[in-house]
């Protein structure tokens, strides 16, 4: 029988993974980029950290944290439009470095910390463009089929 | 033997090394490849060419200060564990 993640966080201090899917776009690209997930310390986790938590369907996910609250974070995947409300219980490791290809960046390198918060914070321009897009395939199927 | 092309190594501790697939492969291999420094110094062997255990053997000898019954069990043992992990191409 095959290990869940949390059994091998406990037993390794790490778990390894291809990133599946397109909601982390553009920092991560789906089946080609990998992640390096530990074990969550004894401190909250910040802003911009990678949580990868574990939703009551049983479902994995690993997205960014825009809010820090009470018992809970307020998250969003970089190329998502949609909040979620993760309450600490659900997490069961965070992300501390990935590979972008060949190229490594570990989750407190300035230039990556730079790039979360930039990317969130345009978030009030991204997300007109979005709406655009949406709109303008939704016409397109209308008139094309 | 080879090392599928699909295949990537990271390095995830002082001497530990992780090899997990992107692309078609990672559709249906879910697993990580758990190495220490000398899997994963035999691993990047595999992934630069061809090789038979000889030369492996032949490698780790060059490499490292180990003798040559040593270095034969120790490719014998890695190798079937890979092959086991169904990670040659």
């Amino acid at each position: 029988m095959s290990e869940s993640i949390e059994e091998v966080l406990a037993r390794d201090g790490y778990y390894v993974r291809t990133t599946v899917g397109v909601s982390m776009r553009p920092m991560l690209r789906n089946r080609r980029d990998r992640v390096i997930i530990r074990p969550v310390g004894e401190e909250r986790l910040k802003r911009w950290d990678l949580p990868l938590y574990r939703r009551p369907d049983g479902k994995c996910v690993l997205h960014r944290i825009i809010d820090v609250k009470d018992g809970y974070y307020v998250i969003r995947g970089d190329n998502t439009y949609a909040k979620e409300r993760v309450p600490d219980e659900w997490v069961i490791g965070v992300m501390s470095e990935f590979y972008r290809g060949k190229r490594h960046v570990t989750a407190t390198q300035k230039s990556y910390r730079f790039y979360a918060a930039a990317w969130q914070t345009l978030y009030p321009l991204r997300y007109p463009f979005h709406l655009c897009r949406v709109l303008a395939a939704k016409v397109k199927h209308k008139l094309f089929g | 033997m080879r090392i599928n092309p699909d295949f990537t190594i990271q390095k995830v501790g002082a001497s530990s090394y992780v090899a997990v697939p992107v692309g078609k492969t990672s559709e249906t291999f879910h697993a990580m490849v758990r190495l220490n420094e000398t899997g994963a110094f035999l691993w990047k062997r595999m992934t630069e060419k061809d090789c038979t255990e000889e030369d492996l053997v032949a490698a780790l000898l060059e490499t490292y200060e180990i003798d040559a019954e040593t270095a034969a069990r120790d490719v014998h043992r890695i190798v079937e564990i890979l092959r086991d992990s169904r990670v040659f191409a």
